[in-house]
């Protein structure tokens, strides 16, 4: 009787089941087209509902934290690396005989730069999202000191007599200098834009800071990005170097000879429409030159048809006579003959060298070894004896070693990494590598550093040339605000980066969809957004920004009228994310633009930097509507004053990560907030990604 | 060829004032661009002077200039002040707030930023913060907060938001506000006080001493404790307690038209359209060119007020300044420049 | 006997695996595949190489050469050109059955030997190659219709479907290979109005955006085929002024300046070269005095010719191709609307030639659009030498350009063409081929294109639109 209850269980069950597969399997089908806008992703349930949780036990349960060494130093003596692990917060010590990790010191958050005194007693750490440096006592391995610094500390050099640290303040903008006797900060200098390396002479005088974001410039007229000179005796910019038509100038280094200055750059092709990658349409990467006399060269490290994405860091054999690059998007260290470079520049005329800026041919006249490495290097360092390289891959969690005088990768440091490589890691590789392009021309990493933006204004040419120019749009919080593009047309993350993209940006086969989820997965889950210490260090507002808080939520203007709900600035941006994720238009079409709503922008990073709007005409957030916005059709603004607008200004410079609100919007605006809808976009078309 | 004997009376006369003479012009014959100058600041061995023809800048015995070619907000220059933080050089003009770093320029405007007004009469650095009087109200730069504030009649004790000094010291700032007398902000407390003429008379000095002379004051500058206010119709000095007020007819001052002031360590520089004069509170100096060729006087007046005892002695000297109408001043230890509205001058300090 | 279940099973796991190895493509199974030409044919490997006489036929034989060749296709009165799928189990080769006939492309199963028919086209078609996403390419005879006899490209699906003319100049195209990178390689010869030299040009599977990859020294013909390594190298044959087939290598990154001829000093004439393994080469090759081009191997490391795989007094071997798996190439994505009637042509600086920028008094002011028979019109260039046209699309036009005087400065150009929306740039005109163009936004882009041809009674009129309404 039992045997046959359960046989008739059985059947019911399998009835069911059967009854349910297919309107569930139709109903899976229309979602993951949806949510794809392919028709043949394979129904992996996983790919979203296990890989894409931003947060929460299932995030904890499918990731890991990965160490990601980033910048390293090495003691005096050559005994012991010391390796920034970006992703996991440590400083490791690394002993170099054993090859192995002897200790592991916590510090803060997303440190950048380690530096060692010339002792070799003390290190100073750069944490970038902490505002400040530690100061380490390298005999005890303690943390002995914290150095609060401007906003996003990042590169360091000491000055030459060991007295001065020198702190570049990556998100602020400045160069803090620190007095190591006194342990204050004794000034503060303007460097570049968003600047990151720093590099002192032999001679000790001057010091050398990179940029990555192109200076100010009128709209849509060619960039430069700046190398501030410090003079360190004087402790002043003596001059800002502009690099034209280069940006991401990650670092810089000085021969021994002190006769050249090495600089990593990028030379990006924004202002040409976007049509075709062949030819170097889209990027070139290479060095700069900066001589004593004043004299800049750009020299690319591409050839015609291979590029060498993203360099990264650039340092100097002892002896002066090879520069090495981590091209950190193609897995290579590019070896350069300086002395090749020397005679180069002094049998070359003037014009000849203008032109190298951009010949992809002549790169076989100075580069001599290209070193495959593992994943994603970054930071670099001679031993003092000058026969090693030690070379961080960020990816792989691994330090390569490299025979200076053979240029042969002789061996690997493992830092002792998560062995697993999850979904997000994998696609944090194929976000940072190359290989997604038409002959490696770029990585997602090249236009979205630090998976933020580039502050590039692009002409993506979807139709046409010359029209529907672009603003490149930051990584940060996407998950959160579909649909994508400044058109709206991409409801998912998917599809964006999905057949389209490869059309139309990468001009090469598109990912496969093991690949598309594992970007999926990083885009979603792995990117975090610097906290906002600068404008909102704490959470608490400044009375400016509370008057901002209140203009931006008001319902009726000054005389006392109803502001149109559509015309109110929560309307639109809505808190947590400040986008209601439709497509608006705020009177900012352009000429050049096809006649289209935009999509809403979130405003949660707002306070990383200019340009803004659709096409990146503002250069500033005044602009939106002290030039652009006057008609009272991107809010109701005429009825403002200069003060009241800066008071709104500083408000939206304010606005963080919701990961780091400290407050409820949803409570303390709930009679306004909950009248507004966010809505899912709609789908806009399927095709087949293969 | 100047006569040593001019100058060992007059230093004798002058007791601890700094004297100044051997004075050289420049005009746009020298290389400068304009010879209408508004405002002079030294920077260690070079001079930058504000024309309305751009920047000028005096090194090496040449002058370079710059205009709005090269970045500058403005070709009219009307404040100059150097942060001695990072050196960077800060230039109010007629369109926008320029900062002049490492040999580039930023211009803030009313449009790009949060600065009040684009019209600059004044500036000045204290430490990492940059203040700047305009014709929109004061405006308060924070470079490491990246954050503008303005002040004008809705949130400070002005009388409407024109304001045409700003100084500082001793953490507080004062604002030379055009109708408002003089408004001091606690950098601290974050607290504005103003200070009006209490007479409330536009035309007369009812009474003495009793706060500043006029509700429309031109300058102010702080040094050595002492704040010390311009306006075009006489000027004061105040200790933190106490006001004086000076006119041309009862002291040293050449004129009641002052343009601009400028106090460096006691001594004060006041800008008229007669001249210069300068003060330390207890002996008066002024310079003020002949008509008729480029010689001039020095004037001295022993004493803070003239009294029958206390007059104002004349010595004639071979060079004076390259025009009476005075509107900037900078001085060190070893020079005094000055711009006027027809060139700029160079005092050497007689030792 | 008590063998124990699990290890009977694990035994037969490991022989079915075994055995599955050995029937995998890339075991060390694969054969070589080449085309035999009968010696006593009136056609000598030094002439035109796609002209398989009579009697040529495809043959297998053993990775080592070992064997008697297996003649692949006995019911073809000649064959040639094979080129293996990625998977390593089929071959597509040109072939023709009947004596009088026409050249068309056809597919074998390695497997069984089956062939079948993908074309069936009015002219013979030639060197077909497989590309990704269940295509191939192929080059056709185009009727002469007054410009001479010239060859063309086309695309079409495996079951012979969605055919798709892709290249549209005068000229004789052939492929020589697919580039890992997704694009093809054709030897391309202009023959209207006169007859050009032979070059090397990569162009996407759709036509788009062709460019000079390799052109050879003066006085040297390029053999048609051309193999690339992983590593990186483009291996092919070129006939030196002298009149010696050499072995040449290109370097993919580089290759129209890094040419190395590697067997100079090797008496022998060399026809046709494939990766084997381990670094080596299999080679077609003749030695001095023999009468027929055998199957050897080359190292290229000590330049030498190694083993002979393949030799036969009556038959040239030529074309070897090695029949396993191997990595496809990137399946380039296409852009392109086949029913939109235009094209776009942007020029950064037509005054940008070769490594510098004309003098002032040599600047050509505007640029001419030829077609075959006729002008399609003059256009002013910008201040900054750009310009920006609206051709339609797949005309062959050529470009020159003309100074005050209306004399010509540059030009004409070699043959272009523009397919439906496809947006291409130039960096300038005539322009060292290594320069990437400056980052400025060309002036002639701030306005709408000119369209070609020009109504010269309006002077040039620009287009209003791109006629593509909202896209997505």
């Amino acid at each position: 009787m039992m045997k046959k209850k359960k046989i008739i269980w059985v059947v019911v069950v399998l009835v069911v089941a059967g009854l349910l597969f297919i309107p569930f399997h139709r109903f899976a089908r229309e979602h993951v087209n949806y949510m794809t806008a392919t028709t043949d992703h394979p129904l992996k349930c996983t790919s979203c509902h296990l890989h894409m949780a931003d947060r929460g036990p299932v995030y904890d349960l499918v990731n890991k934290t990965y160490i990601s060494p980033y910048n390293l130093a090495v003691s005096p003596d050559g005994s012991r690396l010391y390796v920034v692990g970006q992703e996991a917060n440590v400083l490791l010590v690394v002993d170099v005989a054993d090859g192995k990790v002897i200790d592991k010191i916590p510090v803060g958050k997303r440190p950048h730069t380690v530096v060692v005194t010339q002792d070799g007693k003390n290190a100073y750490v750069s944490n970038q999202w902490d505002d400040n440096v530690y100061h380490i006592d390298l005999t005890t391995l303690r943390i002995t000191d914290t150095l609060p610094t401007g906003n996003g500390p990042a590169g360091m050099v000491l000055s030459k007599d060991g007295k001065y640290l020198y702190v570049v303040d990556s998100y602020s903008n400045e160069v803090s200098i620190f007095d190591l006797i006194t342990g204050q900060e004794k000034r503060r200098l303007l460097a570049g834009v968003n600047p990151t390396g720093a590099a002192i002479s032999p001679s000790g005088k001057w010091i050398y800071v990179t940029s990555r974001r192109v200076l100010p410039r009128p709209y849509r007229q060619p960039l430069s990005t700046e190398v501030t000179v410090i003079d360190a005796v004087h402790q002043r910019v003596k001059e800002r170097k502009k690099i034209r038509d280069a940006y991401l100038m990650e670092n810089a280094a000085f021969t021994p000879q002190g006769d050249l200055a090495l600089i990593t750059l990028t030379r990006p092709k924004n202002l040409i429409p976007s049509i075709q990658v062949e030819e170097g349409f889209m990027m070139t990467h290479g060095f700069g030159v900066l001589l004593p006399d004043g004299r800049i060269i750009q020299l690319l490290t591409d050839e015609p048809n291979a590029y060498y994405s993203n360099p990264f860091d650039v340092v100097i054999s002892r002896d002066g006579k090879k520069a090495f690059i981590s091209s950190a998007a193609v897995d290579m260290i590019q070896v350069i003959d300086l002395d090749s470079v020397r005679a180069l520049i002094a049998r070359s005329t003037p014009e000849e060298l203008q032109l190298y800026a951009n010949h992809r041919g002549i790169s076989n006249r100075y580069v001599i070894r290209r070193i495959p490495v593992g994943s994603d290097p970054q930071g670099m360092i001679i031993s003092p004896d000058g026969k090693y390289l030690y070379v961080t891959e960020k990816l792989d969690d691994k330090v390569a070693i490299i025979n200076v005088n053979t240029l042969l990768k002789e061996g690997q440091i493992d830092l002792g990494g998560p062995r697993k490589i999850t979904m997000a890691r994998k696609g944090r590789r194929i976000f940072n590598h190359a290989g997604g392009t038409f002959q490696n021309q770029y990585s997602c990493y090249t236009c979205h550093p630090d998976a933020n933006e580039d502050g590039l204004i692009y002409n993506m040419a979807g139709v046409g040339m010359g029209r529907n120019v672009t603003n490149t749009m930051s990584l940060y919080n996407i998950g959160k605000t579909r649909p994508y593009k400044w058109n709206g047309h991409n409801q998912s993350v998917y599809k964006q980066d999905g057949y389209r993209f490869s059309t139309y940006l990468t001009r090469t086969e598109p990912f496969n969809y093991d690949d598309l989820d594992a970007l999926v997965a990083y885009i979603i889950t792995g990117i975090h957004n610097p906290p906002n210490l600068r404008y909102n260090p704490d959470g608490e507002l400044t009375a400016a920004q509370k008057r901002g808080e209140k203009i931006f939520f008001r319902t009726h203007t000054k005389d006392g009228r109803e502001i149109p709900l559509k015309d109110r600035c929560y309307t639109c941006h809505p808190p947590p994310y400040f986008t209601n994720r439709q497509l608006e238009d705020v009177g900012t079409l352009a000429e050049t633009d096809d006649s289209i709503p935009f999509d809403t922008p979130d405003l949660a990073d707002l306070f990383l930097g200019a340009p803004y709007m659709h096409d990146g005409r503002a250069a500033t957030l005044e602009e939106i509507w002290t030039k652009y916005g006057s008609e009272d059709r991107h809010g109701i603004v005429s009825d403002m004053t200069k003060d009241e607008l800066n008071d709104m200004v500083e408000f939206l410079k304010s606005i963080r990560d919701p990961r780091y609100y400290t407050r409820d919007y949803s409570e303390e605006y709930k009679p306004l907030l909950e009248h507004i809808k966010i809505y899912d976009p709609p789908i806009v078309e399927h095709k087949k990604q293969h | 060829m100047y006569g040593a004997t001019d100058y060992d009376a007059i230093k004798k006369a002058a007791g601890d004032m700094p004297v100044y003479g051997h004075w050289k012009s420049f005009t746009t014959e020298n290389g400068l661009p304009a010879d209408k100058a508004y405002c002079v600041r030294i920077d260690g061995d070079r001079v930058l002077v504000g024309t309305n023809h751009g920047l000028a800048v005096y090194e090496d015995g040449k002058w370079t200039n710059y205009t709005t070619k090269d970045g500058l907000g403005h070709n009219g220059v009307l404040a100059i002040d150097v942060s001695q933080l990072t050196g960077d050089v800060w230039l109010g003009t007629l369109g926008g707030l320029t900062r002049w770093s490492g040999g580039s320029f930023y211009t803030f405007t009313q449009l790009n930023s949060g600065m009040p007004n684009d019209v600059i009469y004044s500036v000045i650095c204290d430490g990492k913060d940059v203040w700047v009087a305009t014709g929109g109200g004061a405006g308060h730069y924070d470079t490491y907060k990246d954050q503008w504030e303005i002040y004008m009649e809705r949130n400070a004790p002005m009388h409407e938001p024109w304001t045409y000094g700003v100084c500082a010291g001793d953490g507080k700032i004062w604002i030379a506000a055009w109708g408002g007398g003089v408004i001091e902000y606690n950098t601290k407390t974050k607290k504005f006080r103003d200070y009006t003429d209490p007479d409330e008379q536009m035309e007369l000095d009812v009474f003495p001493d009793d706060g500043v002379v006029h509700d429309i004051t031109t300058g102010v500058s702080y040094a050595d404790g002492i704040l010390w206010v311009a306006t075009y119709f006489g000027v004061n000095r105040y200790d933190g307690v106490h006001w004086k007020t000076y006119f041309d007819k009862d002291s040293g001052l050449l004129s009641n038209f002052n343009n601009f002031n400028r106090a460096v360590g006691p001594v004060v520089y006041f800008c008229t359209d007669k001249g210069l004069s300068t003060f330390n509170g207890k002996t008066w100096i002024s310079y003020q060119r002949n008509e008729n060729n480029t010689g001039g006087k020095v004037l001295i007046t022993n004493g803070p007020k003239l009294t029958d005892r206390v007059k104002t002695t004349s010595y004639n000297v071979h060079t004076s300044l390259s025009h009476n109408f005075v509107l900037g001043v900078d001085a060190n230890e070893k020079e005094i420049w000055i711009a006027t509205s027809h060139g700029v001058s160079r005092g050497e300090r007689i030792k | 006997m008590n063998i124990p279940r699990t290890y009977l099973i694990s035994g037969i796991l490991i022989l079915a695996g075994l055995f599955l190895v050995s029937c995998h493509p890339q075991s060390k199974e694969a054969v070589i595949i080449a085309t035999r030409v009968p010696v006593t044919a009136s056609v000598s490997p030094d002439a035109d190489l796609i002209a398989a006489p009579d009697g040529s036929a495809l043959v297998s034989v053993g990775p080592d050469g070992q064997g008697k060749p297996e003649v692949l296709t006995s019911g073809f009165i000649a064959a040639c050109s094979p080129h293996v799928s990625y998977d390593g189990r089929h071959i597509l080769f040109s072939g023709k059955k009947e004596k009088e006939g026409l050249w068309q492309i056809w597919e074998m199963d390695l497997r069984n030997k089956n062939t079948r028919q993908i074309t069936h086209c009015k002219g013979s078609c030639h060197t077909p190659y497989y590309l990704p996403g269940g295509r191939l390419v192929f080059s056709r005879e185009m009727p002469d219709t007054g410009t001479g006899s010239f060859l063309a490209l086309f695309t079409l699906t495996l079951d012979g479907k969605n055919l798709r003319q892709i290249t549209y100049h005068p000229n004789r195209d052939l492929i020589a290979t697919i580039l890992r990178d997704g694009r093809i390689l054709m030897l391309s010869r202009r023959v209207f109005p006169d007859t050009g030299k032979a070059k090397m040009l990569a162009l996407r599977p759709n036509g788009t955006k062709m460019e000079l990859f390799y052109e050879g020294g003066a006085g040297t013909t390029t053999g048609l085929r051309m193999a690339e390594t992983p590593e990186g190298a483009i291996w092919f044959t070129e006939r030196s002024p002298a009149g010696k087939w050499n072995l040449a290598r290109i370097v993919y990154n580089r290759p129209l300046h890094s040419e190395k001829i590697c067997t100079e000093k090797i008496p022998g004439a060399f026809y046709s070269v494939a990766p084997y393994d381990s670094g080596q080469l299999v080679i077609s090759f003749k030695k001095p005095g023999d009468a027929c081009a055998t199957l050897a191997l080359f190292s290229p490391k000590d330049k030498k010719v190694q083993k002979t795989l393949l030799s036969d007094k009556e038959y040239h071997y030529l074309d070897p191709v090695i029949a396993r798996s191997y990595e496809r190439p990137r399946n380039l994505p296409d852009e392109l609307m086949c029913s939109y009637p235009t094209g776009l042509l942007m020029s950064q600086n037509v005054n940008l030639t070769g490594d510098s920028v004309l003098p002032d008094n040599m600047k050509a002011v505007s640029v001419e659009i030829l077609g075959m028979d006729k002008s399609f019109g003059i256009v002013p260039v910008e201040k900054d030498g750009s310009f920006f046209l609206k051709i339609p699309a797949n005309l062959p036009f050529r470009l020159q350009t003309l100074d005050n005087n209306g004399n010509i400065v540059l030009g004409p150009s070699e043959w272009q063409w523009l397919r439906p929306f496809e947006r291409r740039g130039c960096v300038g005109c005539h322009e060292d081929p290594e320069l990437s163009p400056e980052n400025i936004v060309p002036r002639a882009i701030n306005t709408w294109p000119v369209v070609v041809p020009v109504d010269t009674s309006r002077k040039g009129v620009r287009a209003k639109t791109f006629n593509v309404g909202n896209m997505k």
